[in-house]
């Protein structure tokens, strides 16, 4: 009977009881964990100068996995820049049990202000959302995680839905975009980024590209496979959204990204019938380079640009919440 | 006498869980290590009546589910239950051999396994290949370090 009480006992009481735990009883055993970390911080520091200074002997013996390890830190570090101050730098530590799959571990907590829901991001994109925190640290989920949900839309607007995990071709883990308007055709390569809607994630972070329809889904609104920018593997080093910032509500990230929307142009009705509602990209900075999806051969930059309606979503989106509903566990 | 092969025995238990918390989670072995969780239970019910098993269970299922994210509670229900289904193991077959005693670790962390994906829902996410592949081999390896801890216990007592 207490069993089942603290099974179905609200996720905030149930937190409580595992922080209480934590705090006490396990407390010299997380101690260890983070002692055992910080040694294999430490040992990894030496391993990695040596690599730098021997660089040549490096290539030649491989070093693939170290060089995208520094690549990732690179990029991150350009990340951390161009992000609004409140994204804190942690370290993300898997959670190796069964049954926590997608779920993991950060080193920074509610000493950094890192509050449940807060998104966490790499280089090349988002990762997932924190899911409780203690004063050291936050658990997390990533976006293989069944309960992973949010708010999307294409760069341009124009298409809003709402992604989740999905097993794609060959059993590989992948995103589906649902909830899309039935008459919209998304081509493959298209950015998907994230909406902003529901105010689990800012708007304009990075999530994925199209990979075609998704023929498994037979309804009325058509699902697309999504591509991750973010695979597993690269989610070391992430970034995490510290102090909430009232700054960052409504504000489109996607720049953080190298990522630009092209601006409205005035209204030329002597170009009426040009309709082009091509969103340009710059350079990304991300190390991943994404295609930009231009829906109209490439155009003279002068050529106006003219949009029939504002940009809305389709069809109403459902709100995001960061994680699927309970009923759907 | 017997006050203090209780005593003994429970420090055993002790060391088995202070053990697994340490292995999994403490030097971050993850499931390199043996569920000595699941084996400490599984050895306590043998011994223990069927409500104190499931109490102890919930116990342990409680301290499980702190340092596993998102499984807190659900490892306190399948530890509950299995601790009940331990102790009743025992009206049903009595043995203390060492090949009972590794079947019933077996069984006993393979239903764990089995339950608590049930339980979280991993069985209808296409955890079934794993249930039946990886559990069983996680099941073996469990079985034989109980074997081993319970030996090195009776060597010791």
């Amino acid at each position: 009977m207490l069993a089942l009480i603290l099974l179905w006992m609200p996720q905030r009481w149930r937190d409580s009881v595992a922080e209480l735990v934590r705090a006490t009883v396990l407390s010299p055993v997380l101690a260890m964990q983070r002692g055992a970390l910080e040694r294999e911080a430490r040992l990894a520091d030496p391993v990695r100068l040596r690599a730098e200074r021997d660089s040549l002997a490096a290539f030649l013996v491989g070093t693939a996995a170290l060089q995208a390890e520094n690549e990732s830190l690179r990029a991150l570090l350009g990340l951390r820049q161009r992000l609004p101050p409140s994204f804190v730098s942690a370290e993300l530590v898997r959670v190796p049990e069964r049954g926590a799959e997608g779920a993991f571990r950060l080193t920074a907590g509610g000493t950094e202000g890192v509050q449940p829901g807060a998104p966490v991001v790499a280089a090349a994109g988002l990762v997932g959302a924190v899911n409780s925190t203690d004063a050291r640290g936050a658990v997390g989920i990533d976006w293989t995680h069944p309960l992973f949900r949010a708010s999307a839309m294409t760069l341009d607007g124009n298409v809003y839905g709402i992604v989740e995990p999905r097993t794609g071709p060959n059993g590989a883990q992948m995103l589906a975009l649902t909830g899309t308007a039935f008459h919209t055709e998304l081509p493959r390569g298209t950015l998907i980024v994230t909406s902003g809607r529901g105010g689990v994630y800012p708007r304009g972070i990075p999530i994925g590209t199209i990979a075609g329809r998704d023929e498994q889904q037979v309804a009325w609104s058509p699902s697309y496979l999504v591509t991750p920018l973010v695979t597993p593997g690269e989610m070391s080093y992430v970034l995490v959204l510290g102090q909430p910032d009232p700054a960052l509500a409504g504000r489109n990230l996607a720049a953080s990204w190298g990522i630009t929307v092209a601006e409205h142009a005035a209204v030329d009705t002597a170009a009426i019938g040009a309709v082009e509602t091509a969103p340009a990209r710059a350079p990304a900075a991300a190390p991943r380079v994404v295609v930009p999806q231009v829906t109209a051969p490439a155009a003279p930059a002068v050529r106006p640009q003219i949009r029939t309606q504002p940009v809305q979503p389709a069809v109403p989106a459902a709100r995001d919440t960061g994680t699927a509903p309970e009923g759907r566990r | 006498m017997r006050d203090l092969r209780r005593i003994g025995f429970a420090v055993f238990l002790l060391v088995l869980v202070a053990l697994y918390f340490v292995l999994r989670v403490g030097l971050g072995f993850g499931q390199l290590a043996p569920d000595l969780l699941v084996v400490a239970l599984l050895l306590a019910a043998r011994e223990l009546r069927a409500g104190s098993a499931a109490g102890l269970g919930l116990l342990l299922g409680v301290l499980d589910g702190a340092v596993t994210p998102l499984r807190f509670g659900y490892a306190a229900l399948v530890l509950t239950l299995l601790g009940f289904l331990g102790a009743r193991s025992r009206e049903v077959i009595a043995g203390d051999s060492a090949v009972f005693l590794g079947l019933y670790l077996f069984l006993g962390k393979w239903l764990f396994d089995v339950l608590l994906a049930v339980f979280t829902g991993a069985a209808f996410r296409g955890a079934a290949t794993d249930l039946l592949l990886v559990s069983p081999l996680a099941a073996l390896y469990a079985a034989a370090a109980g074997l081993v801890a319970v030996a090195f216990y009776r060597t010791l007592s």
